[in-house]
C-alpha cells in the first residue's frame, strides 16, 4: 500500500475541525489536525480505516513540516503495516473527534489531558 | 420656677436696689417682678407689658398725689 | 407633679388604644420601657409631648406635621382619629388632659395639618377647666418652654456639646432654653418692659421738649436716633429671621447630604469596581490570546510523556551499543599489536630473538583475536540510527508550552471568577444608585456650602447691627438726660416717669447678672454633686460652669479636662440636668429616651443608682443592648415601679406589653 502525500478527514470530521477552529479553541485548523493525531498517539488509540471520503486535505508539509509526526508515528506505534501518514489520518480523525467532544464543556481541559496522557504513558 | 429660683430671683433683686438705687421702692419691684413671673410662660407679651406700664403709672399718679 | 397613666389611640406606631401606669411609689419611682430601635421608644416621648402641648418633635427638633402623626395602618383602614390621654397629679388635685385630633368634617383626604381638628380636654378633680385656661393651668406645672429638660432625649445630649462652643448660634438657642427653665426670663423681661415704658416716656418727653426752643434741637436729635433705632431693630428681626432659616435650611440640607453621604460613597466603589472590571477584561483578552497562540504547540507535549520513555529506552540501548562499540576497538588493537609481534622474530623493543614457543603462542593468540572479531556482532548503522532518533526526540521535547498553558488555563479561571463577582457588584450597585441623581446631590452639597457661608455672613452682621443698637441706645440715653430738667419740682409726668423707669431699669440690669451669676453658682454645685455620684473616675474633683451653661471636667488639681470620651460627654450632660432640675424646676417626672447610648457597665450602674434620686418620677426608655437584663437592673431593682416592652407587630405597627 503507497502512503499518501495529502492528509484530510472525513466530511464529519472536517465540520468537527471546523467548528473548533470557528469556536475559537485554536487559531488554525491545521493546529487541531495536528494536535489531534498527538493526542490519538498520546492515548495508544489503534484506530480502523472506515473507508469514508476525505475533505479538506493538506499537504504534509503544512501538518508535518519537520517530520516529528512521522517520527512519532514510526517510534510509537504499531501501524500494523499501514503506511505512517495514512496511518496518521486514522490518528487525526480520532483525535479532531475527542477534541470536539472536550470543547462542548467549554474550554478545552488541557490540563485534565495532559495529566490522562501522563498517566496512560506509564501504562504497559 | 422653683422656689429655689424664684428666691434668688428676689434676692438679687433687692440686693441691686440697695446698690444701684437704694431710694427705689422695694415694694414696687416685688409687684414689678410678681407679674413678670406670672406672666412667664403665657407668651402674652402684650399683657405684661400693659399690667407693667399701669402699674408704674399708678405709682407715678401716688407720688405726684 | 407626677404621671399617673398615659392613655394613647393611633399614635405614630402605635395602632388602636396603648397604655402605660407610671408608679405612684416615692420609693419605687422607676419605670423602663424597653425597645429595639425604631419601634417606638420616642414616639412615646413624643406621645407626652403631643398630649401636654399640641406638637411631636421630630430630628433636629422639627415638628412633625400633624397630619403624619396618626398611625398609617389606622389611616389606611379609614381610622384618623388619634388621642392622647394623661393623667396626672399637682399641687394636691387630679388632672386628666385629653387630645383629640379628627379629620375637619368637610374633608374626605387628609393632605395637611390644617385639613384636621385638634380638641383639648382638661378636668380637675374631676371638673371641665375652661378652654382658655387650660394652658394657664398646664404651666404651672409643666411648662412648654421647659418641656426639653424633662422630656430628654438623646438628641438633646449631643447638642449640649454645643454649650462648649461659646458664641455658636445654636449653643446660645439652648442658653435661652437653660434661662427659661431658671426663670431668667423674668428678670430679662422685666428689663425690657421698664425700657418700652422708658422709651415711651423719653418719645413723650421729646415732643414735650421741642415746643420748648432751649430743647428744640436736643429733641430733634433725640427724634432722629429713635428714628434710626426703629430701623435698626427691624433690620435685627429680619437679620435674626433670615440667620434662622439660612441655619435651618443648612441644617436640612445636612441631613439629607448625611442620608446621601453613603451615595458617595458607593459612587466612588462602582468606579472602582468598573476600573477593575476593565482591567480584568483586558487581561483576560492578553491571556486568551497568548492560549491560543500556545494552543497550537501542544502537540508536543501530548507526545512528550511517550517519547520520553522510548527517549530512555535508546539511551540506554546506545550505552549498550557504545560499550560493544568499545569492546570491538579493543579486540582490533590487540589484533593490530598481535599482528606486529607475529611479523618478526625479534622483539620490536629491544631486538632479542623471540623463541619458538613464543612465536607459536603469539600465532595461536592472533588466530584467537580474529576469531572472536569475527564473532563479535556489533551494529555500527544501530548505533548510527540511535543517535540520530535520540536527537529527533529532543528536539521535538523542546519548547514545550504545557506547563505556561495550565499556568494561563489557571489565571484565566480566577480572572473569570473575579470578573464575575465584580460583575455582581456593579449589578448591584447600579441598582441601588438608580433611584439617585449624583448631580441632584452635589448640587445639593453646593447649596449647603454656600448657606454655611451666608450663615456667617448674617452673624457678623447681626453683630455690627446689635453693636449699632448698643451705641445708638446710649445716644438716646444721654441725649434724653440732655432733656431732663434738673429741678424735681419743673419735672413733667413723662419727666418722672423717665427718672423712676432709668433707676427701675438700672436695678433689673444689674440683677439680671447678679441671678445668671448666683444660678450658674448653684447649677454648678448641684451639676458637680451629680457628676461625682456618676462618674468612675476618681481622678476627677467636680464641673466647671462656662457663659453658655456648659461644663467642663475638673481634674484634682482643678484643671480643666480638654479631651473627654463619648461616653464623659453623656454623663456631663445628664449632670447638667440634674443641676438644672435642683436649680429651676418645680419638682417634677423625668422623661429620657435612650440615656445610655454611649456608657460602659460601671457608668451605666453609677447612673442607674444615681438617676431615681433626682426626680419625682424617673421614666427611661432603653434598648436590650443599653441594659442589659437583670445585671444592670440589679442596681436599681429596689426602684423599678414597673417595666414595660414595645414589641413590633409590622413595621408600621407596635405594641406595649407589661413585662
Amino acid at each position: 500500500m503507497d502512503d499518501i502525500t495529502k492528509l484530510g478527514l472525513s466530511e464529519k470530521g472536517d465540520m468537527k475541525l471546523k467548528r473548533l477552529q470557528e469556536e475559537n479553541h485554536f487559531l488554525d485548523m491545521r493546529d487541531a489536525f495536528r494536535v489531534g493525531i498527538a493526542l490519538a498517539i498520546a492515548f495508544k488509540v489503534s484506530p480502523q480505516e472506515d473507508n469514508t471520503k476525505k475533505v479538506g486535505r493538506y499537504n504534509i508539509s503544512q501538518i508535518d513540516e519537520d517530520k516529528s509526526i512521522e517520527t512519532a508515528i514510526n517510534l510509537l506505534c504499531d501501524t500494523q503495516g499501514v503506511p505512517t501518514y495514512r496511518w496518521a489520518e486514522r490518528l487525526a480523525e480520532w483525535g479532531v473527534a475527542k477534541l470536539s467532544e472536550e470543547s462542548e464543556s467549554g474550554q478545552i481541559n488541557f490540563a485534565k489531558l495532559l495529566e490522562d496522557v501522563s498517566s496512560l504513558a506509564k501504562e504497559h | 420656677m422653683s422656689n429655689f429660683t424664684k428666691d434668688i430671683a428676689i434676692q438679687s433683686l433687692l440686693s441691686s436696689v440697695k446698690e444701684v438705687a437704694p431710694d427705689l421702692s422695694e415694694d414696687l419691684i416685688e409687684q414689678i417682678y410678681a407679674i413678670e413671673k406670672h406672666n412667664q410662660f403665657n407668651g402674652d407679651e402684650e399683657a405684661r407689658f400693659k399690667a407693667i406700664k399701669v402699674l408704674i403709672e399708678r405709682y407715678i399718679d401716688d407720688q405726684i398725689g | 407633679m407626677k404621671l399617673k397613666s398615659l392613655t394613647i389611640k393611633n399614635f405614630m406606631p402605635y395602632k388602636g388604644l396603648s397604655s402605660i401606669d407610671f408608679p405612684m411609689d416615692d420609693s419605687r419611682n422607676t419605670l423602663i420601657v424597653f425597645g429595639d430601635n425604631m419601634r417606638g421608644k420616642t414616639s412615646l416621648l413624643n406621645a407626652i409631648r403631643w398630649g401636654f402641648y399640641g406638637y411631636a418633635y421630630g430630628r433636629h427638633l422639627r415638628k412633625i406635621p400633624l397630619n403624619l402623626l396618626p398611625n398609617s395602618e389606622a389611616v389606611k383602614e379609614g381610622d384618623w382619629e388619634m388621642v392622647a390621654q394623661i393623667k396626672f397629679e399637682a399641687a394636691g388635685s387630679q388632672y386628666d388632659l385629653r387630645r383629640v385630633a379628627r379629620p375637619k368634617k368637610h374633608v374626605a383626604v387628609i393632605q395637611k395639618p390644617e385639613d384636621i381638628e385638634v380638641e383639648l380636654h382638661l378636668q380637675k378633680n374631676g371638673a371641665a377647666v375652661a378652654g382658655n385656661l387650660i394652658e394657664e393651668e398646664i404651666n404651672q406645672f409643666s411648662p412648654e418652654q421647659v418641656s426639653r429638660f424633662f422630656l430628654f432625649d438623646g438628641e438633646l445630649l449631643q447638642e449640649y456639646e454645643e454649650l462648649l462652643i461659646e458664641g455658636s448660634d445654636h449653643g446660645k438657642r439652648i442658653k435661652d432654653e437653660i434661662e427659661k427653665v431658671l426663670g431668667v426670663p423674668t428678670l430679662t423681661n422685666g428689663r425690657e418692659d421698664i425700657r418700652n415704658i422708658l422709651k415711651l416716656a423719653q418719645k413723650q418727653q421729646a415732643v414735650e421738649a421741642s415746643k420748648t426752643k432751649e430743647l428744640e434741637s436736643i429733641a430733634e436729635r433725640y427724634q432722629e436716633q429713635e428714628t434710626k433705632l426703629e430701623s435698626l431693630k427691624v433690620d435685627l428681626s429680619s437679620l435674626t429671621m433670615s440667620l434662622r432659616k439660612t441655619h435651618d435650611d443648612r441644617v436640612t440640607l445636612d441631613d439629607e447630604i448625611e442620608k446621601y453621604e453613603t451615595v458617595f460613597v458607593k459612587k466612588a466603589q462602582l468606579d472602582s469596581f468598573r476600573a477593575r472590571q476593565k482591567e480584568i477584561d483586558s487581561d483576560i483578552k492578553a491571556k486568551t490570546t497568548e492560549r491560543k497562540m500556545l494552543v497550537g504547540d501542544i502537540w508536543k507535549d501530548f507526545l512528550a510523556p511517550r517519547l520520553s520513555i522510548k527517549r530512555d529506552s535508546l539511551i540506554g540501548e546506545q550505552q549498550e551499543l557504545n560499550s560493544l562499540a568499545n569492546e570491538n576497538n579493543k579486540i582490533k588493537l590487540l589484533i593490530e599489536q598481535a599482528t606486529l609481534a607475529n611479523e618478526s622474530s625479534a622483539c620490536p623493543t629491544c631486538g632479542t630473538t623471540i623463541n619458538e614457543d613464543k612465536l607459536n603462542s603469539n600465532r595461536a593468540r592472533l588466530i584467537e583475536l580474529k576469531s572472536k572479531l569475527n564473532d563479535f556482532k556489533f551494529d555500527e548503522e544501530r548505533s548510527f540510527d540511535v543517535a540520530v532518533l535520540i536527537k529527533t526526540i529532543n528536539k521535538v521535547l523542546e519548547n514545550k508550552v504545557g506547563g505556561r498553558l495550565v499556568d494561563l488555563d489557571s489565571s484565566l479561571s480566577s480572572d473569570e471568577f473575579n470578573l464575575s463577582k465584580i460583575e455582581n457588584n456593579i449589578d448591584n450597585l447600579e441598582e441601588e444608585l438608580k433611584s439617585y441623581s449624583l448631580e441632584q446631590l452635589q448640587r445639593d452639597r453646593q447649596k449647603r456650602d454656600s448657606l454655611f457661608r451666608s450663615e456667617t455672613t448674617l452673624s457678623n452682621e447681626l453683630e455690627q447691627t446689635s453693636s449699632l443698637i448698643d451705641k445708638t441706645e446710649v445716644e438716646i440715653r444721654a441725649l434724653s438726660t440732655q432733656m431732663q430738667p434738673k429741678e424735681t419740682s419743673r419735672k413733667t409726668r413723662a419727666g418722672q416717669t423717665i427718672e423712676l423707669c432709668q433707676k427701675i431699669y438700672a436695678v433689673f440690669d444689674s440683677s439680671v447678672e447678679r441671678f445668671r451669676s448666683n444660678l450658674k453658682e448653684s447649677v454648678e454645685l448641684n451639676a458637680s454633686l451629680a457628676f461625682k455620684e456618676m462618674t468612675t473616675q476618681e481622678a476627677y474633683s467636680g464641673l466647671k460652669i462656662n457663659e453658655n451653661y456648659g461644663l467642663t471636667i475638673l481634674d484634682q488639681s482643678n484643671h480643666e479636662v480638654q479631651l473627654r470620651s463619648a461616653g464623659a460627654e453623656q454623663i456631663v450632660a445628664l449632670s447638667l440636668i440634674a443641676g438644672l432640675g435642683q436649680a429651676g424646676r418645680a419638682s417634677g417626672p423625668v422623661i429620657m429616651d435612650t440615656p445610655f447610648g454611649r456608657l460602659d457597665t460601671k457608668h451605666r450602674k453609677n447612673i442607674l443608682k444615681y438617676l431615681p434620686t433626682s426626680a419625682t418620677q424617673l421614666v427611661m426608655f432603653v434598648h436590650d443592648g443599653e441594659i442589659r437584663g437583670s445585671e444592670d437592673l440589679d442596681v436599681i431593682a429596689s426602684r423599678i415601679g414597673a417595666q414595660y416592652e414595645i414589641k413590633e407587630v409590622t413595621p408600621s405597627h407596635s405594641v406595649i406589653q407589661k413585662r
